[in-house]
């Protein structure tokens, strides 16, 4: 029980912290309202950024993480962020909602109950799963450790390790985790991650309607493939979570002009590298999208944004990073374009396999069904009208971006397709599939899929 | 554009047609989904009724009970299938591993060297991640980056816990091997 308290205090503090840096961000950079409901769903996955970024300077100083000194920044940022809102002008009046249907009602207490579940089996289950232990876990336990920590990471014995890896999931569950010879927490991180991917998700697809919005959020929870990372504490669904949130609000940028939106999503693209090595690609194609989508003359702000939150969040741990040894096999070193062109001759196999792992519906439902479906009328309404929102094609773009540097990763990498395939497929598609689910849900609203919408009816 | 002007159905063959392909996707999606759900529930009753976390960690990391424990791994998930439709159904290796590294993690002095006989991939992760920060060798003093399964067995001393005096000269509290299917710890005693 005491674990189980220390970890709910870890997830309450990193959120905390991640809340009050949206607040204070969007003060910072001079937006009048923000959307809370955004900035609350985004604040777990953006408070492990922001906690790891702060915490990287103290554990140069030989300070391991400690809840005490988590709980002291998070006091810290509170009271700056109520400074700082002191004068902010009055949040947008809230809607009223219109009253829930019996269907919406049920669907909610479906995806709590959803939620609740895997919640229960990732406080039940004690770390298990081999690359938590392998990498991130033991990573968290060095950390924690403190000590000459980055000798341990340079340590050739532990190459497999990958000492090149970033430090923002390591430094969460640390927070979550037993010194010595404890067991590394962070199941319920994870659950409440998810959760948080839903809330996000659903208030991406909120305009249209509250149907649209459920039925998002559902297909998050219920992914199987995203409750097993949650429960077992793995990088990549922080990883996903952080490319909904960067391509969610980018796309609210780019086609509303929000400003607060713009420093979410700049918060999150810088995000990205400091979870794992292949949000560095990610950050790329995200951040190129949303500088060629902005509005006209909004393209130096966006830019600002983005160059600002990349050398306050990133730049200390690439400058790190480059005192650390590469990994093992296939570590970002290795993905050259040259590689990448001389892999060519494996793509029909990869191709082969792609439907194989893509179409396992005990990882995947029909997600990529639905995906490709949306994909296709959103193609399909661009050529030939009415074309689907700027938001909505945005969302699109955001999505597609990434996959041929995904792909040239593929063929550069050194192992063979069918290993490949059975060892990262599933998670490199995790990273896309959240905000896939967001883009087909938005578009199969569009097309009138949910109907006439009774919230939409009466609000 | 006003979100309530696009969601408004379309009228055309084409519209109406993506209209019902998506009800009819997003339906299989979430049907799908919740009948994956089901052993998900269903394995809440084995974790709740285990009596300690010892046993819930030996149910997590066996693929045969756990739904999430080869999440990814359509291979795997094959394999295990068909030994189980075979009558091979074997314990967990991964349980095994888990089950004795964290069963034994008291009896290993922090900051202590165990050597482990064994090369194997899955028994050295999980001993170094699990007895931290005591440390599993397979070779005194390498200085050679061990990546994955190939750099251990080619770095291995190839030593057997039956040498006591080398492992003793070389500083090891104790010392890993696998018997068939069974791990052992065996302790390296202090000369009298």
């Amino acid at each position: 029980m005491i674990f189980l308290a220390e970890e709910l205090l870890a997830v309450a503090l990193v959120a905390t912290i991640g809340f009050a840096a949206i607040l204070l961000v969007d003060r910072g950079f001079g937006a009048r309202r923000g959307d809370r409901g955004l900035a609350l769903a985004a604040a777990l996955p953006l408070g492990i950024v922001v906690n790891a970024a702060l915490s990287l300077p103290f554990l140069l100083a030989g300070k391991p993480p400690t809840l005490a000194g988590a709980t002291a920044v998070a006091i810290a940022f509170t009271l700056a962020a109520l400074f700082a809102l002191h004068r902010r002008p009055a949040p947008k009046p809230l809607e009223m909602p219109a009253s829930w249907t019996l269907g919406e009602k049920l669907a909610a207490a479906g995806i709590v109950s959803a939620l609740a579940v895997l919640g229960a089996i990732a406080v039940l289950e004690p770390a298990v799963e081999w690359d938590l232990l392998a990498i991130w876990g033991y990573k968290a336990k060095v950390l924690l450790a403190g000590g000459d920590w980055l000798a341990r990471l340079r340590d050739p014995a532990f190459a497999y390790a990958h000492a090149d890896y970033p430090l923002a999931w390591p430094s969460a569950l640390a927070l979550a985790s037993t010194p010595g010879v404890g067991n590394v927490g962070g199941g319920l991180f994870g659950v409440v991650l998810l959760a948080s991917a839903a809330a996000f998700g659903a208030a991406i697809v909120r305009p249209w309607g509250r149907r649209a919005a459920l039925v998002a959020a559902a297909l998050i929870v219920m992914l199987p493939i995203a409750g097993a990372q949650a429960v077992h504490s793995l990088a990549d669904l922080p990883l996903a979570t952080l490319v909904l949130i960067a391509g969610g609000a980018l796309a609210r940028w780019t086609s509303a002009g929000d400003r607060s939106t713009l420093a979410l999503g700049a918060l999150a693209t810088a995000g990205l590298p400091l979870v794992k090595q292949e949000g560095i690609a990610l950050a790329l194609a995200v951040a190129a999208i949303a500088l060629w989508r902005s509005a006209h003359g909004t393209r130096r702000r966006a830019a600002s944004f983005l160059s600002a939150a990349f050398v306050v969040i990133d730049l200390p741990w690439l400058i790190l990073r480059t005192s650390l040894p590469a990994g093992a096999a296939n570590s970002l070193l290795d993905m050259t374009p040259a590689r990448a062109v001389a892999g060519l001759s494996r793509l029909p196999e990869l191709a082969a396999l792609l439907p194989v792992y893509l179409g396992a519906s005990a990882d995947w439902g029909a997600l990529w069904l639905l995906v490709g479906l949306a994909l296709l009328v959103l193609a399909v309404r661009r050529l030939r009208g009415p074309a689907l929102s700027r938001s909505t094609t945005d969302l699109g773009l955001f999505l597609v971006a990434p996959t041929p540097l995904y792909l040239g990763a593929l063929l550069a990498a050194g192992w063979e397709p069918a290993r490949l395939a059975e060892v990262t497929l599933a998670r490199l598609a995790l990273h896309f599939a959240l905000l896939a689910t967001v883009v087909a849900v938005s578009v199969a609203a569009q097309t009138g899929a949910f109907g006439i919408d009774p919230s939409k009816e009466k609000s | 554009m006003n979100p309530e002007a696009l969601a408004r159905p379309a009228g055309t063959a084409i519209a109406r047609a993506f209209r019902l392909a998506f009800r009819l996707t997003i339906g299989a999606c979430l049907a799908l989904s919740a009948v994956t759900f089901i052993p998900k529930i269903l394995y809440l009753q084995p974790l709740l009724a285990a009596p300690d976390t010892a046993a819930r960690g030996t149910l997590a990391a066996d693929e045969r009970v756990s739904p999430f424990a080869a999440a990814g791994q359509v291979k795997w998930r094959r394999e295990i299938a068909l030994r189980r439709a075979a009558g091979k159904d074997a314990p967990s290796g991964q349980a095994l591993a888990w089950r004795f590294f964290f069963d034994h993690r008291s009896e290993i002095p922090p900051g202590s060297r165990v050597f482990l006989a064994r090369a194997n991939e899955a028994l050295y992760q999980y001993g170094n991640a699990i007895w931290f920060p005591s440390r599993l060798e397979v070779a005194p003093h390498s200085e050679v980056p061990l990546a994955d399964g190939e750099d251990l067995r080619r770095e291995a001393a190839h030593r057997t816990c039956a040498e006591t005096d080398w492992l003793r000269a070389q500083g090891y509290s104790a010392c890993v091997d696998a018997v068939g299917a069974e791990l052992r710890l065996v302790r390296v005693a202090e000369e009298p």
